[in-house]
């Protein structure tokens, strides 16, 4: 008898599903891809008991516009999160049921609100590895390039296909001619994206002892120097190809000693 | 007993009909009648951002995860033709008769034999085993239409495996004319000075 009115106090108190749902929020803008993004439903703090909160998703970028298909979320509650891995503009619909709350009454129709956000690709590199290490010639040096989103370089969760376009070269103060254009197309062990959104990118300096410029530079002084621009071509939530540009570094390489040298990346 | 009688009060205060009255003003006025609902909005506005509340039900990623499953790895040394680039700089009616030649020059892909005998220092001991002839790579400098097709300057360099992007200072210069369907080397020069090396980037 004593536990009884405790058991039910308790009941009231934690049922957290009542009210009349007025509107929905995300957490945060801009939302990068590999957020982890959550809804929430807002009340109005009334009587009525809540059934259930459907939380549906559709993508609606590019080719999508016309589709009407949606998916649910599959976490279902008045805050619901999910990790965003698809780049995109999404719509999000929420649908509320609710139960009676009085004899007398029955339970009002459903609520259906929908709003949209923008899920955004990563917005550029950061050199984290490999930047001035000095390197004996004939042997390559890795450049690493991690992927990062927002104003506060969070590092991106991200796939896609890397590419780098590499001109203007200048080899010790000729300019030449050669423009690579836009490459790979496909998986290179010289230039890829490893498994922390970081592109991974050899350079190289021959050590050829009669023609290579590398020994005509003086110690301390530039071999040559090019302009790298980088992307990933990646797909939207819509399965549409996207191209995301990652920035634009002018790359030097020096002679530090009689036999070593160094690459030197600055963003643009 | 006292302390039991103490528990069964808040019960009373907090049941629904109570909280009706408070927040609403009492239940609907007609019984039966139920709560006048904003419609759904015709237009889709943009979520509105605040803190999140109370328990969230984190759920399933939307759209695949990044999967970094290894891709096979391409043969680096897989011969890939002749590929030609119109200058980065075209633009306009200029891109689009450049890209009309890279298409053509792209295509043909056969190499002069003056061009082939031009790099045949990619051939010595020093350069076997660590870089491989896969094809030709071309940037196109200069290029005008005439009456009845056009002309293009091309500097051309073999390609070179591994590595998308390793290549030689070192290139031929080759003027084509292409007239009534008909593709003609003009000139083929052969600079003096350049580099006889490799750039790997």
């Amino acid at each position: 008898m004593r536990f009884v009115p405790a058991f039910l106090v308790c009941v009231l108190v934690a049922a957290p599903c009542r009210a009349l749902v007025t509107d929905w929020q995300i957490d945060h803008v801009p939302v990068f891809v590999g957020d982890v993004l959550t809804c929430t439903a807002l009340d109005d703090g009334g009587p009525e008991p809540v059934n259930s909160y459907s939380w549906e998703i559709r993508c609606v970028s590019g080719d999508c516009l016309t589709s009407s298909t949606y998916w649910a979320f599959s976490a279902m509650g008045p805050s619901t999160g999910s990790d965003m891995y698809s780049i995109g503009k999404f719509y999000v619909r929420l649908t509320v049921n609710y139960g009676q709350y009085d004899a007398n009454t029955p339970p009002p129709p459903d609520t259906v609100i929908e709003h949209s956000f923008t899920v955004q690709p990563p917005t550029g590199t950061l050199i984290i590895g490999g930047n001035g290490q000095s390197t004996p010639i004939g042997q390559g040096v890795w450049l690493y390039f991690q992927i990062v989103c927002g104003p506060n370089n969070t590092t991106a969760v991200f796939a896609g296909q890397p590419q780098e376009h590499v001109y203007n070269y200048v080899v010790l103060g000729v300019p030449q001619s050669f423009d690579s254009g836009w490459v790979p197309s496909g998986f290179d062990p010289q230039f890829y994206m490893n498994g922390s959104a970081q592109i991974v990118d050899m350079k190289f300096v021959s050590d050829d002892i009669m023609t290579s410029p590398f020994w005509k530079a003086p110690i301390g002084g530039v071999v040559y120097t090019r302009t790298q621009d980088l992307r990933v071509i990646t797909q939207d939530c819509c399965g549409n190809q996207v191209i995301v540009p990652l920035g634009s570094y002018t790359v030097g390489t020096y002679r530090d000693s009689v036999n070593t040298y160094y690459t030197y990346a600055a963003p643009n | 007993m006292s302390r039991a009688r103490f528990l069964i009060v808040p019960i009373v205060v907090l049941t629904p009909a109570v909280l009706a009255t408070a927040l609403h003003g009492g239940p609907p006025a007609q019984p039966g009648a139920a709560p006048a609902l904003a419609p759904a909005p015709a237009v889709v506005t943009e979520a509105p951002v605040g803190p999140p509340r109370g328990r969230v039900f984190r759920g399933k990623p939307i759209g695949k995860p990044p999967t970094f499953v290894a891709a096979p790895v391409r043969d680096p040394f897989a011969p890939r033709g002749t590929t030609v680039l119109p200058h980065k700089d075209a633009q306009g009616v200029d891109l689009t008769l450049q890209q009309t030649i890279a298409a053509v020059l792209s295509r043909r892909d056969q190499p002069t034999p003056e061009r082939i005998a031009h790099f045949a220092w990619l051939g010595s001991p020093h350069w076997s085993g660590r870089v491989k002839m896969v094809g030709w790579h071309g940037n196109i400098t200069e290029a005008s239409q005439t009456a009845d097709g056009w002309t293009a300057t091309v500097h051309f360099r073999p390609a070179l495996g591994p590595g998308a992007v390793a290549f030689t200072p070192d290139h031929v210069i080759e003027t084509y004319r292409y007239s009534r369907g008909k593709l003609e080397l003009v000139k083929i020069v052969h600079p003096a000075g350049t580099f006889q090396t490799v750039i790997g980037d």
